[in-house]
């Protein structure tokens, strides 16, 4: 079921009505079950290939907290992990390795025939695969006691809010939330209305919209553009799938927050970072928190954390193996978006920017703080835009192409698409400044009275249902469920 | 915030959305984005034979129904018109009006000559390009091609989906094997794939495809429609929205019909070697091609760069030259009293000047100025 739906708001209401009213049992049978519909709306023979994967994990849970083994532990760890990702290699990457595989061979002088298979991606298997292989590396680690209630624990696999794009939930953050119910409060229903009103703000007003101008702008051939067309291309994606997937993300938090579930925010106002380590904080922060805990700091052997709190490392690495692990985490990153080359560009350029800010930073520690930022914001936002263009083109030369563009300063000021174009970019980098502002100050002073703040609110809540309902429509899905 | 304040706070968003919905509810269409844009003085009009039968095309309707319709016309010598809306449209129009593609089928018919047209509002030669090619193959006595140029087209994108979906459906695909016409053919074959993908579906639905949820989300929205006529309505609701818009836009920059709209030359480029493949095909199937610089209001100041079109002009005048084709410009044959207006381009103003569309004496001086044109072409 997707979330620009009318079909989800009918059945957002009636979950969210029956959780209120059902007691203990029934109420976690509810959340299970309805999760289970919500996957199943999309196609219900893929929940199956869901369970065996939550199945598998809550046995291997199970198994490892009962053996005293440690070698044991690992044993069932490594089943566990076996499983899991090579699900999501059958479904994800077989056909990428395939191709390249059979690639490589023919520069050998084989004459092999390129493979003619496709392998449909079962929605959200990133996503859940993640979390169930966090779920055992976390009973493995000691940081959480497998539940013996497997549908406690299905629900936390499977949670329906979060469970096609995240944000990726780790046991300890919300399985207590999901066992137990929260004191009902009437705020977690006025923060949960808002937060879903403003995401199907952003997905049906704004990123639909922007949808098709990014993609007449991606289908001109690239040969004719200038660097300032290129530049464009890669700030209307960049807004397209911030929109997008934070729209995906309040959603989420919206829903979870009606039953008085609360979830980790996921997104920060990545665009105004100062510097790429702070971007990584801002930017899917579920992603790469994980990220960090299961991969980057086992890699270089240091201690993890338990908490969606955002980037790769808080502290400095004192790894020598810092470098390796950082940009081999960001490759795995990139390719976790999607089996492509391209991805695992974008996964090394990112690496590459996170590995030179931290050299430059010792040097400007000196420099007034305040032309740090701006500095560093102005340097951060157009190398984090330029990186969408692996994104949203996935063929290598066609980007290396574009970058050529830019480097070059090609014909720099030649326009190619319509002023529109350039004018709604610029439009919406000023209505993110503009937002973030309103979000930072202005809110804060006006909730301080009650009478103002209600009648924004009201303002706010009537424009919002207007816009909403009349742009809303299953026209497109989220970008993220591709991944 | 205190519990007392939240319950405030939730009245408020129950008022919110109460007050969204009765606005919803109340919410009266205008009519859709595209038509907006002609104003209420000017209308589209596709003129018919004496039995009724469209002798002019929009490709919106299918190719080859249209061909169907008009065969008994097509044993006589044919010509093609490829225009944009200043063809098919008539700004004040009474019940006899006619477009010059009316009045020059009726005139020349008498001479066992058949004249067609198809347009497309705000066409670029690479859509006339791939008209070209299709009416070419299926007008079997086909002599003269006629293509009006107007400047502003230039600024026009490639092939859109909503016009040439119907191309594609018949598995039609453009000959040449220049890179224009590789990448022409590719996209037509991309409205193939999404038009088999959508014909069961709404466009509405596109994400649901192949879904469980698509049945229960149709139902959903059938009943709604039923039920509210607001929700059958919202699609002209967003158009309008989006008229506001773009006047908002207009009047915050200070936009009206007569600003400048500049050349954007990657674009220019690319329809100048649409059209230059065009008239390289027509050549090379005996076909004479006549280029027009249509007419454009010149009593006011009109939205081009005058340097600009100069340079279109003589590119123009030199492309005639070197492809052996004739080159007739009126754009100055219609006078200032038979333009009309275009619906507002700014917010809190009720027109604009139109220097696209004219009144049905217009098209007929249009059509008298052609006729001795094309008589000698045949």
């Amino acid at each position: 079921m997707i979330f620009n739906s009318v079909t989800f708001i009918l059945f957002l209401f009636v979950v969210v009505i029956l959780y209120w009213v059902l007691s203990a049992k029934p109420r976690q049978l509810l959340l299970f079950v309805s999760s289970l519909v919500f996957y199943g709306f999309w196609r219900y023979e893929y929940t199956l290939l869901m369970l065996f994967s939550a199945v598998v994990d809550y046995v291997v849970s199970n198994q490892i907290a009962k053996t005293e083994d440690k070698r044991k532990k690992k044993h069932l760890l490594i089943v566990s992990l076996t499983v899991n990702l090579g699900l999501l290699f059958y479904f994800k990457y077989l056909l990428f390795f395939a191709q390249n595989g059979i690639g490589l061979l023919n520069l050998f002088g084989l004459d092999l025939p390129p493979p003619e298979f496709s392998i449909i991606l079962p929605l959200g298997i990133s996503f859940y695969t993640f979390q169930t292989i966090s779920y055992s590396v976390d009973v493995y680690r000691g940081f959480v006691k497998p539940y013996k209630n497997f549908i406690l624990y299905g629900s936390y696999v499977t949670f329906f809010p979060q469970l096609v794009a995240g944000p990726i939930l780790r046991a300890p953050e919300v399985i207590e939330q999901l066992k137990t119910r929260a004191k009902f409060s009437i705020k977690f229903i006025n923060d949960g209305i808002i937060r879903i009103l403003f995401g199907l703000f952003l997905k049906v007003v704004i990123a639909d919209n922007i949808s098709p101008i990014v993609d007449q702008i991606y289908s001109v051939p690239i040969e004719g553009l200038s660097a300032i067309d290129v530049w464009t291309k890669a700030f209307m994606f960049g807004f397209q799938i911030y929109f997008d997937f934070s729209a995906y993300s309040h959603i989420a938090i919206g829903a979870a927050l009606l039953m008085g579930i609360t979830f980790p925010e996921n997104f920060n106002y990545p665009y105004l970072a100062k510097s790429f380590k702070s971007f990584w904080k801002r930017w899917h922060i579920s992603l790469s928190s994980w990220i960090r805990d299961y991969l980057y700091l086992p890699l270089m052997g240091e201690k993890v954390m338990d908490k969606s709190t955002g980037g790769l490392s808080t502290e400095k690495p004192k790894s020598n193996r810092a470098n390796t692990a950082l940009f081999l985490t960001w490759a795995i990153m990139g390719l976790w978006h999607g089996a492509s080359w391209a991805f695992v560009f974008w996964g090394v350029y990112h690496a590459s920017l996170v590995f030179t800010e931290r050299y430059v930073s010792k040097l400007t520690k000196g420099i007034n703080a305040n032309i740090r930022s701006f500095f560093g914001w102005g340097i951060t936002l157009p190398l984090a835009m330029l990186s969408w263009l692996p994104f949203r083109d996935n063929s290598l030369s066609n980007v290396f192409l574009m970058l050529k563009k830019v480097i070059l300063f090609e014909n720099f000021t030649q326009r190619t698409f319509s002023e529109n174009t350039y004018l709604i970019a610029l439009t919406l980098m000023l209505l993110t400044i503009f937002s973030y502002l309103i979000h930072r100050y202005l809110l804060v002073s006006i909730k301080k009275n009650i009478f103002v703040y209600c009648i924004i609110i009201i303002s706010i809540v009537t424009l919002l249902t207007i816009l909403d309902l009349t742009f809303l429509r299953p026209i497109s899905q989220f970008i993220y469920f591709q991944f | 915030m205190k519990s007392k304040n939240e319950i405030f706070v939730f009245l408020s968003i129950l008022i919110g959305i109460s007050l969204g919905i009765i606005f919803m509810g109340n919410q009266k269409a205008t009519g859709n984005f595209e038509d907006a844009a002609l104003g209420k003085a000017t209308v589209s009009h596709y003129a018919t034979d004496v039995l009724g039968k469209k002798i002019h095309f929009l490709p919106k309707r299918n190719p080859a129904n249209f061909i169907a319709d008009i065969q008994p016309h097509l044993e006589n010598p044919s010509i093609l018109f490829l225009g944009n809306s200043q063809s098919h449209s008539i700004n004040q129009k009474k019940d006899t009006d006619n477009t010059m593609s009316g009045f020059l089928f009726n005139e020349l018919i008498k001479d066992s000559i058949t004249f067609i047209t198809a347009s497309i509002p705000n066409a670029n030669m690479q859509e006339h390009h791939v008209l070209f090619d299709y009416f070419s193959k299926n007008i079997p006595n086909l002599k003269v091609l006629l293509i009006p140029m107007f400047m502003d087209d230039l600024r026009e994108t490639g092939i859109r989906e909503n016009y040439f979906k119907n191309f594609s459906d018949s598995s039609f695909h453009i000959s040449g094997e220049n890179k224009l016409q590789i990448e022409i053919n590719k996209k037509l074959a991309s409205f193939g794939k999404s038009s088999s993908d959508s014909t069961k579906t709404n466009s509405d639905f596109k994400a649901l495809e192949k879904t469980t949820q698509e049945i229960v989300e149709y139902s959903i929205n059938n009943f709604l429609n039923k039920k509210f006529s607001f929700w059958s309505n919202r699609k002209q609701i967003r158009g309008d929205y989006f008229t506001v818009l773009y006047r908002g836009r207009n009047s915050m920059l200070n936009i009206s019909s007569q600003t400048t709209r500049k050349m954007i030359k990657s674009r220019y480029k690319k329809n100048f070697k649409a059209l230059k493949l065009t008239i390289e095909k027509a050549n090379s199937k005996g076909i004479k091609t006549i280029l027009l610089i249509p007419p454009i209001r010149q009593d006011i100041k009109f939205p081009y760069d005058l340097n600009e079109y100069k340079v279109f002009k003589t590119e123009l005048s030199e492309l005639a030259a070197t492809q052996n084709c004739t080159l007739i410009d009126i754009d100055n044959i219609i006078e200032g009293k038979f333009w009309g207006h275009s619906a507002p381009t700014q917010l809190f103003k009720d027109k604009d000047y139109d220097f696209m569309h004219f009144q049905s004496e217009a098209h007929k001086i249009m059509a008298d100025t052609l006729k001795p044109h094309i008589l000698e072409a045949l």
